[in-house]
């Protein structure tokens, strides 16, 4: 069976170049580029190219450039580093930089050629990519460099010889999607989108491989504009018997494909119109690496096919649809928050290819030199510098609080906590934790706001929601289990059962806000139990069982019931939530409409100032970060901080525990209130390395964990305390029932102790009915039925005391000896 | 240009464009030239008025191919994405607006295209324009109304399977896509907006269709030049003390203008208000003098908000006979048909919990193709909202979800379409009336509340609910007279003097 392909040369094969073929003699068809030409000038560049060249380069378009260390760093051979480094990661593909090849003087023509005629010139780039990792490899096991000597750089040739290497070009400015038009086809160009669907993953045939039924002589066919041309007969002159080939399925060669749509981004549409949408095409490495929702820069071949008005008719309609072939995608456009990187699959998204700034979110590859050389990096540079500046400010803390939602007056304190919670804190995994690498601890941190209509609560939410990555934005009254959570559907493409997933979801790794919280279904809230504290979302349904993760910040906002906060009650009687899903988040602040005629008087005196000079920056003329900063700021803090906790932190971290639990003993009483549990301390430990995040310092410092404290206080003492008392009390927040009452509840558990050891007791013990009316008449304060049926089924689970008898008739009775 | 030119250009458009193309290769704008000429062509009133119509009575069918055609639509979807076309054969012929190389030998053999000749054309989807009143679509299409006419055109059966696309699925409509080829207007047409295209009427493969190998077929307009309209849609003048724009009017009252400018404004103003109070609001003459500012009120400015205001007029009764088959609809208030008589575009919405949790008050993008909404209408619409039908039962997510969108458009005047992971805002101009049966509205706030005073005999509730060809019509040209009066007043711009505002 190993007859060897057929004989009979594939001619319409496209400009693949192949290696027994002399280069000089091709060019691009229609043009004078000679095709030898640019693949001489682009080895050139690959071996040639320094940094210093760049440098020049950018300093020529009036670009700030980094100050290099040495003069030896200039001279360094940037692409022969990168060509080492992917024979030793075994990666294939090699992000090229236009921007490079413009800045180095012999191939500047090259970066002209390569936007108009991609199609031949990076087939031919990946050819002298591939000799020269071949090269490269050779010239190092000459000079027995590590991993290369005798045996070992043999295997390593041979494995280069079977690879396929690509360049994948980016650089070039972006447009807009409305602007391309038919002079683009066939050229490289670069838009901006946010992807709103992708396909899974079709398989694309390459290579077909036929038998012949009769005498099993094997042909392939490679495809050709997308289409096989499949052999009318065997090619055997001996056979040649006509219709006899057959498919071979499983010796064909197939390459992933995708099919993304890329909606334009909205800040991109223009005013009155509705977004556009355009396909993208993405084959093997790159298949996969964005998911919807996702904003990304894409580098691509711009095509335009002829419909065919019917499959079977030869006959072309003359009317063409477009979409573009991507050669490089970089994920995330810098106007939003970064995102988190945790949440991606370990090593960053697995966007291939060496060459640094291509890959993606994970920009600071950290390797020192070449990838920190782009042309954004010195614009980078510049924002890095001007934002270190300002994490050196004292008041930093209350600067940028003050920049969040300039709009909206005062609210300092809830401010800090919705930037804290922006930054947040780091995710854990605890390796050492058992069970498949351990849990991992949320560093997100949910914050609910809770109060009066009117409070500029839904104001907050849409500004977060406009800065944060990944946001999304829900109302609990419109959103059913369903847009909260995830369900299952039919792809109307592909006729598969596909997840579409929801807010949380969709928020994963940014910040979800969920406006009226109070107001959705107990089915949806319920889902948000897990969201919360697991970070996953599991479904089980329509045959699928998955968990998907959502981790996500969550900020909610919710009315009290009644929609007015009514002072006189608890708080757990005035939000109408469970306390279970209460207590999963950090920080709870109750923003309520206070009587106060000086605040009036404020308040309004900020709105008209908004009316009058039309710029909600202008609040009240302080000076604060811009909002494209703020975000900027966020991402760098996000992105590169991993404060570590300092011993002298986590001894304050303990003590400030202790005495937040501590701060319910009354000296008076002997009960403790219950005022933190240990979830507030995570939520303090959280809290402590988002305020050190916010200061882009390493470590987390004792005046983290205060102001994480402080901060937790504030928000605890304008939520948590006993309307009768006044005082911090974390069990009225997670069990609803009151220091207050259940010191009543002791002191009656004491009297009926008393009476029963007493003279009304007795072996017979004493009637309820007797009982009830004998403490009613003892006590100053109102005895409750409730009450006292509880305090008696507690000293009857406690076995002190034993209830005989039905109804009216039961009796009381104190067990002996207890 | 003669006469049988003209109707040779009706005849055979593509030899025109063809012929053009031969005179003229100015290949750099051929399209706007194009425009131009046919726009030239059709100048005059008279010669407009000969271009097919096409509407729902003269569905695509029943035209034929490549026939020249007027549609006057509102623009639905204008998220489709642009198309390339050959502009230049091989054979140095001129492509576009459908014309397409012919199934030859040559064509199919050099398959290599000619990318320099690929110019793009802008792809919209359109609609017959929904609540067009039919007096209104009589009076543009300039057709005097031949009694007996419309029944002897069969209307279109088949269903559309992109009924999706049309505000109102349940009802008539026609929907193409529309292709521009002059790309300078292109942009500037924005969703909702009501514009009459002149165009080559043909068949093409569906561009909302993306993924599908084989999209199916859509009726498609090639777009030779547009026609817009005007803010109130029809051009009445508001008939002041001077005759002189009488001429422009087109109706079957012209004879007896110099009549008509002697009667007061005031006076059919208020047998207007006693009309409308007699025959729909049961002689209440305050609600319907409410009714009328209230349609005749339109959007000054956004910023600062000055927006046409709500109205609620509560306290009408419900219909007579309660339904209790959920296959009956109620009848329409008699009010509807009377402003349908008034109004250019009035659109009836009767609330019920079926509607309210079935269908979609706000154009949604599924699968990147815009559905379009209940409240996607266009400009200068006034919208009727009955709540009589409402009965008790569950409220679910999207009536809660088509409730608020309906509140915005009151209050903001902004239609919100919802697009995956984004929304936008889109600035509408729809007058609400509502009627309600309780004291004030069960669902929506309104800037205005009159409660209706009329008697509530079961014989006077059923005046208000009586059929449309109960309602007694005023002699045409009072009607004319009553029209001009509503449609000019919209349309007019008033001036608060500054003793007025000083008070």
């Amino acid at each position: 069976m190993s007859i060897p392909a057929s004989s009979a040369p594939n001619l319409s094969a496209p400009a693949v170049p192949s290696d027994d073929e002399p280069d000089e003699i091709r060019a691009i068809w229609g043009t004078t580029v000679n095709l030898g030409e640019t693949m001489k000038t682009f080895r050139e560049f690959l071996r040639g190219f320094k940094i210093k060249y760049r440098i020049a380069h950018d300093r020529e378009r009036g670009l700030r450039t980094r100050v290099l260390s040495s003069p030896e760093e200039g001279e360094l051979l940037l692409y022969e580093g990168y060509l080492r480094r992917m024979r030793q990661t075994g990666e294939t593909n090699l992000n090229l930089d236009l921007v490079n090849l413009a800045a180095y003087p012999p191939s500047k023509k090259l970066q002209n050629q390569l936007v108009k005629y991609p199609q031949e010139v990076i087939p031919a780039m990946d050819q002298v990519l591939k000799d020269l990792m071949l090269e490269i490899a050779e010239e190092d096991q000459q000079a027995g460099a590590d991993g290369m000597r005798g045996e070992e750089g043999e295997e390593e040739i041979a494995e280069i010889m079977g690879k396929v290497y690509k360049i994948r070009p980016f650089g070039i400015p972006s447009v807009n999607m409305r602007d391309l038009n038919p002079s683009d086809t066939d050229k490289l160009v670069c838009i901006k989108g946010l992807v709103i669907r992708a396909t899974p993953v079709i398989p694309d045939m390459k290579v077909a491989f036929f038998r012949c039924l009769t005498c099993n002589h094997t042909v392939q066919v490679e495809i050709d504009r997308g289409k096989i041309d499949e052999p009318v007969r065997c090619p055997r002159d001996v056979c040649g018997s006509p219709g006899t080939m057959s498919l071979v399925h499983n010796r064909c060669e197939f390459a992933d494909r995708q099919i993304i749509r890329l909606q334009e981004t909205p800040d991109a549409v223009p005013d009155g119109q509705t977004p556009h949408t355009v396909s993208l095409s993405v084959y093997d490495k790159l298949v996969d690496v964005s998911k919807p929702g996702d904003r990304l820069i894409v580098t691509g071949i711009f095509r335009s096919v002829p419909v065919r008005v019917n499959p079977c008719q030869r006959m072309l309609k003359s009317l063409f649809r477009t979409f573009i072939d991507v050669v490089h995608i970089r994920l995330g456009s810098g106007d939003k928050l970064g995102l988190d990187r945790s949440t991606r699959p370990a090593g960053g998204d697995r966007i291939p290819g060496v060459g640094g700034v291509g890959g993606g979110i994970d920009m600071d590859d950290n390797e020192e030199h070449g990838t920190e050389r782009q042309r954004r990096t010195s614009k980078r540079e510049e924002l890095e510098a001007r934002l270190r500046e300002i994490s050196r400010r004292p008041d930093v803390y209350e600067f940028l609080a003050r920049s969040l939602a300039p709009s909206i007056y005062a609210m300092e304190d809830v401010k800090k906590g919705i930037l804290l919670q922006l930054f947040g804190g780091t995710n854990k995994s605890i390796a050492r934790g058992g069970g498949g690498g351990g849990p991992r601890y949320r560093g997100d941190i949910n914050v609910l706001l809770v109060g009066d209509p009117g409070t500029s609560k839904s104001q907050i939410l849409q500004y977060v929601h406009k800065i944060a990555p990944r946001g999304v934005y829900t109302s609990g009254k419109g959103s059913s289990a369903v847009s909260l959570t995830t369900y299952v559907t039919r792809d109307p493409d592909s006729k598969q059962l596909v997840l579409e997933s929801g807010a949380p979801v969709l928020s994963d790794g940014g910040v979800c806000c969920i406006d009226e919280f109070d107001k959705m279904s107990d089915a949806t809230r319920s889902v948000l139990h897990e969201v919360m504290e697991q970070q996953t979302v599991s479904i089980a349904k329509a045959g699928i069982i998955t968990t998907l993760n959502a981790r996500t910040s969550i900020l909610a906002a919710a009315n009290p019931i009644g929609s007015k906060y009514n002072p006189e009650e608890t708080i757990m009687r005035n939000i109408d939530l469970p306390p279970t899903l209460i207590s999963r988040f950090d920080l709870l602040y109750l923003v309520l409409d206070h009587v106060d005629e000086a605040l009036y008087r404020k308040l309004a005196q900020h709105l008209v100032a908004l009316y009058l000079e039309d710029a909600p920056e202008t609040g009240g003329g302080e000076d604060i970060l811009p909002l494209e900063e703020l975000s900027a700021y966020i991402t760098y803090a996000r992105s590169r901080m991993n404060p570590i906790i300092t011993e002298a932190a986590g001894d304050e971290l303990v003590r400030c525990y202790v005495t937040l639990r501590k701060a319910g003993d009354d000296p008076r009483s002997n009960e403790r209130r219950i005022t933190a549990t240990t979830r507030q301390l995570e939520s303090m430990i959280r809290l402590a390395e988002a305020h050190a995040h916010m200061r882009f310092a390493p470590q987390v410092e004792l005046a983290d964990v205060q102001e994480a404290f402080r901060l937790m206080r504030e928000a605890l003492n304008t939520s948590a305390h006993d309307p009768t008392t006044g005082e911090i009390d974390m069990g009225l927040l997670d069990t609803d029932i009151g220091r207050q009452q259940r010191k009543l509840r002791a002191d009656l558990r004491r009297a009926v102790l008393g009476m029963l050891d007493g003279a009304g007791g007795g072996t017979r013990g004493v009637r309820w009915a007797d009982a009830l009316a004998q403490l009613e008449a003892q006590s100053s304060v109102r005895v409750g039925t409730a009450d006292f049926q509880e305090v008696i089924r507690e000293l009857e689970q406690e076995g002190l005391v034993k209830v005989v008898g039905e109804r009216d008739r039961r009796m009381i009775r104190r067990v002996e000896g207890a | 240009m003669t006469a049988d030119y003209r109707l040779q250009s009706l005849d055979d458009p593509t030899a025109v464009i063809q012929e053009l193309y031969r005179a003229h290769p100015t290949p750099d704008n051929f399209p706007r030239f194009v425009a131009e000429h046919f726009q030239n062509l059709f100048d005059s009133p008279n010669m407009f008025k000969r271009i097919p119509i096409l509407d729902v009575r003269r569905p695509p069918e029943s035209h034929r191919d490549r026939a020249v055609v007027r549609f006057r639509a509102m623009v639905q979807d204008t998220s489709l994405s642009t198309e390339m076309y050959l502009s230049k054969f091989s054979d140095g012929s001129c492509g576009g607006w459908g014309i397409y190389e012919t199934e030859g030998g040559s064509s199919s053999s050099s398959p290599e295209v000619e990318y320099t000749n690929l110019r793009e054309c802008s792809v919209l989807w359109a609609t017959s324009v929904p609540a067009e009143s039919k007096w209104c679509a009589d009076e543009l299409n300039g057709l005097r109304i031949v009694p007996g006419d419309s029944s002897s055109v069969p209307t279109s059966t088949a269903v559309s399977p992109w009924s999706y696309k049309y505000p109102h699925a349940e009802s008539g409509h026609v929907g193409v896509q529309v292709k521009l080829y002059d790309r300078e207007g292109a942009e500037s047409y924005k969703s909702t907006e009501v514009v009459t295209f002149v165009g080559i009427l043909s068949s093409e493969p569906c561009s909302l269709d993306h993924t599908s190998a084989s999209p199916s077929d859509a009726p498609t307009l090639h777009v030779l030049f547009t026609q817009s309209h005007s803010p109130t849609f029809v051009d009445r003048p508001f008939r002041q003390e001077r005759p002189a724009q009488d001429a422009h009017v087109i109706s079957s009252a012209d004879s007896q203008s110099s009549l008509r400018v002697s009667e007061d404004n005031s006076q059919v103003r208020e047998q207007l208000i006693s009309w409308i109070a007699d025959e729909a609001l049961g002689g209440d003459r305050v609600a319907a003098e409410w009714v009328l500012l209230s349609c005749i009120s339109k959007g000054q400015s956004r910023h600062p908000p000055l927006h046409p205001p709500s109205l609620t007029v509560s306290r009408f009764p419900s219909p007579p006979v309660p339904t209790t088959t959920a296959s009956t609809p109620s009848p329409a208030p008699a009010l509807s048909t009377v402003l349908q008589l008034l109004l250019p575009l009035l659109h009836t919405l009767p609330l019920s919990l079926d509607t309210l949790n079935k269908s979609h008050f706000v154009p949604e993008s599924k699968d990147e193709d815009l559905h379009a909404g209940v409240l996607q209408l266009p400009h200068g619409t006034v919208l009727l909202v009955t709540e009589g039908d409402v009965t008790e039962g569950q409220f679910l997510e999207r009536g809660v979800m088509n409730v608020r969108a309906l509140q915005d458009v009151m209050d903001a005047q902004t239609l919100p379409y919802i697009f995956p992971f984004s929304q936008f805002s889109f600035p509408t101009d729809v007058s609400c009336i509502v009627l309600s049966e309780g004291r004030k509205s069960a669902f929506f706030r309104t800037d205005l509340n009159v409660p209706l005073r009329a008697p509530t005999t079961p014989a006077a509730i059923s005046a208000l609910y009586k059929p449309a060809d109960e309602v007694r019509l005023p002699s045409a040209d009072k009607l004319a007279a009553f029209r001009d009066l509503v449609v000019g007043a919209r349309g007019g711009k008033v001036q608060v003097p500054e003793a007025t505002s000083e008070d």
